[in-house]
């Protein structure tokens, strides 16, 4: 059902170094959020990854890039899009979170992109990614400060609902005399 | 149209599943997610790698394609939690294979409008995909109802 890897060269070996790197990552980094958040966080990120890929990496509606080696869904774009991207969108909410002021917002989802644009055109490089019709690292940037825009609201509103779940199972917890 | 008429009845729908859901909002969010995700690879998997269904190349049932499968289906799915929930443990099986020739059906009619096309495919490997899809979903929402996710979050009170 899954295509394999047509070869294992640089892309894959790109693939899953980065794989290892945000698990450790994700490891050391102190949680900032509850288990059903942080799981939320993640779902949330795949999805847009997979939904931003289906919109315009593959041959309809447009096919601006190709991920791996072919535009068929292969067994290493399936870990991309259940650990990469959902780890990577994770730091993001993470940082989001302990963000204080939500007007530092304004300077962090652009800082973000950035970064992570500057990350994609590395991945470029390893070919992860192929453009195709015009397609550059800077629409990939105009993009994701669409993406990470989304991502900061959903995060801010994961955060209330969670806060607001954990106050009433308090409120709710047996007491002991 | 095809399009409009799946949006509307979508809000509709929406609307229905907001007064009947007992389910809370921080279950509702992982399940809807993951059902997306999860049904997603499946799917693209299935027409693009196997080629047994071919996904509509026009903007009018490509958008009600994307309708169905990250609203509808997650909310069929999540109405199918409900009536699990509140089933006795014989029913419960009884549910699973309920929903999934709710979603055969579905499925049929969907097809018969001209949202997607049959290449290769046949009654079996449609029933195969819900009964895994919905038994699937079940075990996620009892993950996300397992203590070790629902009572760690109580630290964060």
């Amino acid at each position: 059902m899954l295509k394999p890897p047509q070869q294992v060269d640089m892309n894959e070996w790109f693939v899953l170094a980065s794989i290892v790197l945000l698990i450790v990552c994700f490891w050391i980094v102190p949680k900032a959020m509850p288990r059903g958040m942080i799981l939320s966080t993640l779902l949330l990120f795949a999805v847009f990854a997979f939904t931003a890929d289906i919109l315009i990496g593959v041959d309809f509606p447009i096919n601006f890039y190709t991920i791996t080696d072919t535009g068929n869904l292969e067994a290493l774009d399936v870990l991309i899009y259940s650990i990469n991207y959902p780890l990577y969108g994770y730091f993001f909410s993470h940082f989001v979170v302990k963000l204080r002021r939500t007007a530092s917002l304004l300077w962090f989802i652009p800082f973000w992109s950035l970064l992570t644009g500057a990350i994609e055109w590395v991945s470029v490089m390893f070919n992860v990614f192929t453009y195709q019709k015009g397609w550059t690292v800077w629409y990939s940037m105009l993009l994701y400060l669409f993406v990470f825009s989304l991502g900061a609201m959903a995060t801010k509103l994961f955060t209330r609902f969670w806060t607001n779940a954990a106050s009433s199972a308090y409120a709710k917890r047996p007491t002991s005399r | 149209m095809l399009s409009a008429i799946t949006l509307v009845l979508l809000a509709a729908v929406l609307f229905g599943f907001y007064k009947i859901n007992r389910l809370p909002v921080t279950t509702v969010i992982p399940l809807w997610l993951f059902i997306i995700f999860y049904t997603g690879l499946l799917f693209n998997a299935i027409i693009t790698n196997m080629e047994w269904v071919a996904k509509p190349k026009t903007a009018d049932p490509y958008a009600a394609y994307f309708m169905l499968q990250y609203g509808y289906l997650p909310i069929a799915v999540m109405c199918l939690i409900h009536m699990w929930n509140r089933s006795k443990a014989l029913c419960k099986a009884g549910v699973a294979f309920l929903g999934t020739f709710i979603l055969m059906a579905a499925e049929f009619f969907i097809s018969l409008a001209g949202i997607f096309e049959y290449i290769h495919w046949n009654a079996g490997y449609s029933a195969l995909l819900w009964l895994s899809v919905i038994l699937i979903s079940f075990a996620f929402y009892r993950f996300v109802e397992s203590d070790f996710i629902k009572e760690e979050a109580r630290r964060y009170a």
